[in-house]
């Protein structure tokens, strides 16, 4: 790990031949950069690809003005975490090699997502996190030599940051714990992008208030910030059940997942007549390598989307229809929780509908994001305050947050299509059948 | 699809089977151990802090809770609450086991007679053999990521046996 050192040393001296960039970032104005390593890193075409891949999938629909993509939450939680550090190296000297790995961790820990990041992971059952570690990891990634060529170790260290398992655990906890860099970027960048407000904390206050615990293996936060943690729980719930569990949104979701199944099984039944290429190793269910996985992005299945919608399968042209022009399927919540679909589905038949792509039941533990909830020690860390030198869960200190965890009034969904293929309403039978129980 | 316990049938019915399981982390693991060793559960699993964790299997937990299918007793007494979780008595759903995990009753049984700490041990060894890791690279590893735990070598060394027992 010489080779950082004298890496950063040299960048010292030749500061001034180094490029030094500016992003211009919406949250957080200018954010500057000198690091060669990090800015090689962005420069790389596995990083490049998130800028094909929208943060919030398919929340578009709901909120317009959701379009921003990976490439900048990455770059923002890179940079919160480069100020946490800073705020921590006033407690302790974190030395360089540590804090390079952290910033390139806090970089690269969404690189792995496919397209549409959850609704492709739960189709093709991939799992972005096990990406993220298979793209850093792989010699033949733009992003592995790169840091290989600093210290052939340090690919494998920045994963086990993302793992969970490097040494410095208050790396990992900073990259992702209960209140970490990840969250705190994209509940600003979303509420941003929304244009919601009640996503908004005091994230200047949160980072000041950091401290380590007696054994450096964690943080804990000052008593004095104990409002700013509340208001960052509290934007935290707000945006789980305003954005990211949005009825519109998540049966959008379902949609979409709908259209990727029925293409998988008409591929897979040698019938899908519209093929598009670079999706092949998605359809066929087979182990697909990193190449044909870095060529994936929104645009493809938005294009593959597109052309489907020609298909002769009427299933699948259908789906592809409600996608394009909005035709989405009604959202019914749910007043009685314990019920069955059968009637349900009956309904659909009787008008020719195939339930198994046109009925979908949501509920909140389906959602890639969660609120928070008070743990037992030992589940999952909470968050911890510390008051004159005594550390306790925040649910502790703050009656408003002991109320809001674990009581967070659960809604179901079930999703149908208003009408079938003829424009007769099928709806209304659904809904009036499922008042009634 | 059939309803809306569909999703849910392998953990009460693990629960049918147990009658109780204290704590949240317990109950954590002991699925992860079963799915691991073939048992049907849908929740994924990712390493966490304190060994292979579930953010799906959490929120169930609440939606179950919310659906009145289960009882979580949460008690009060220190730093952090503690919780016990049974099925609850229901006239609108009967507890019948659908067979899925009839043939893990012993395991169940055996798992849940075990403490937490020993099975969050056994879990993350579980993880790091299916990484690929050594037996010397695991225990290296289980002395980083559990330091605050302090596993003593007889607790590694019984986790392992216990593993081998059970698979």
């Amino acid at each position: 790990m010489n080779n950082i050192l004298n890496c950063v040393n040299d960048n010292i001296v030749e500061r001034e031949k180094i490029m030094v960039k500016y992003f211009r970032d919406p949250l957080y104005s200018f954010i500057k950069i000198n690091e060669e390593l990090i800015l090689k890193l962005i420069n790389s075409r596995e990083f490049q690809r998130l800028k094909y891949i929208k943060q919030l999938g398919t929340s578009e629909v709901t909120y317009y003005g959701a379009n921003h993509t990976r490439f900048s939450h990455s770059i923002g939680a890179m940079y919160l975490m480069d100020r946490a550090l800073s705020q921590l190296n006033d407690q302790i000297n974190i030395d360089e090699e540590t804090r390079m790995i952290a910033l390139a961790a806090a970089l690269l820990h969404d690189i792995g997502h496919g397209p549409f990041s959850h609704v492709f992971e739960k189709v093709v059952r991939v799992d972005h996190e096990q990406w993220t570690t298979n793209i850093i990891l792989n010699d033949g990634t733009e992003v592995n030599k790169i840091l290989s060529e600093i210290d052939s170790s340090l690919p494998q260290k920045v994963a086990e940051v993302i793992k969970k398992e490097y040494e410095h655990k208050f790396v990992s906890y900073l990259l992702s714990s209960q209140l970490d860099v990840d969250r705190m970027d994209y509940l600003l960048r979303d509420s941003y992008y929304v244009g919601v407000k009640y996503g908004l904390f005091d994230v200047d206050m949160l980072i000041k208030s950091m401290l380590f615990n007696e054994d450096k293996s964690n943080i804990v936060i000052d008593y004095k910030c104990l409002y700013a943690v509340e208001q960052y729980i509290l934007a935290r719930y707000y945006m789980y059940w305003q954005v990211y569990y949005h009825k519109t949104t998540r049966g959008y979701e379902a949609l979409l997942k709908n259209i990727l199944k029925r293409a998988q099984y008409l591929y897979q039944q040698e019938s899908l007549d519209i093929k598009v290429d670079i999706l092949t190793p998605v359809l066929s269910n087979e182990k697909i390598s990193i190449e044909e996985y870095l060529r994936l992005n929104d645009s493809i299945i938005l294009y593959s989307i597109m052309t489907w919608k020609n298909s002769s399968d009427k299933i699948l042209s259908d789906l592809c229809r409600r996608y394009l022009y909005r035709d989405l399927y009604k959202a019914y919540e749910f007043k009685n929780q314990l019920i069955t679909y059968d009637r349900v589905k009956e309904i659909l038949e009787e008008h020719g509908m195939d339930a198994e792509y046109y009925l979908a039941f949501d509920k909140p533990s389906n959602v890639a994001y969660d609120y928070y909830v008070e743990g037992e020690e030992g589940e999952k860390p909470s968050i911890l305050i510390n008051r004159n030198g005594k550390k306790m869960s925040i649910t502790r200190f703050s009656e408003s947050i002991k109320a809001l965890s674990g009581n967070q009034g659960i809604k179901y969904y079930l999703y149908f299509p208003r009408e079938n293929y003829d424009n007769v309403n099928i709806s209304d039978d659904i809904i009036k059948y499922l008042e009634g129980l | 699809m059939g309803d809306t316990l569909e999703d849910y049938v392998s953990i009460i019915e693990l629960l049918n089977i147990a009658g109780e399981i204290e704590g949240r982390k317990k109950l954590q693991k002991i699925v992860y151990i079963l799915k691991n060793l073939g048992a049907n559960f849908v929740e994924d699993f990712y390493f966490h802090y304190f060994g292979p964790y579930s953010d799906t299997l959490t929120v169930e937990l609440e939606e179950l809770k919310s659906m009145n299918i289960i009882e979580e007793e949460k008690e009060e007494n220190g730093s952090y609450p503690k919780y016990k979780y049974r099925l609850k008595p229901n006239d609108n759903y009967t507890y019948e086991n659908h067979g899925n995990l009839e043939k893990y009753r012993a395991l169940i049984e055996k798992l849940n007679n075990q403490k937490a700490r020993f099975l969050e041990l056994v879990a993350t060894i579980m993880y790091f053999k299916q990484e690929g890791y050594s037996r010397d690279k695991i225990i290296s590893k289980v002395k980083i990521v559990k330091s605050d735990k302090n596993y003593t070598n007889e607790e590694i060394e019984s986790a392992f046996e216990f593993l081998r027992d059970i698979q």
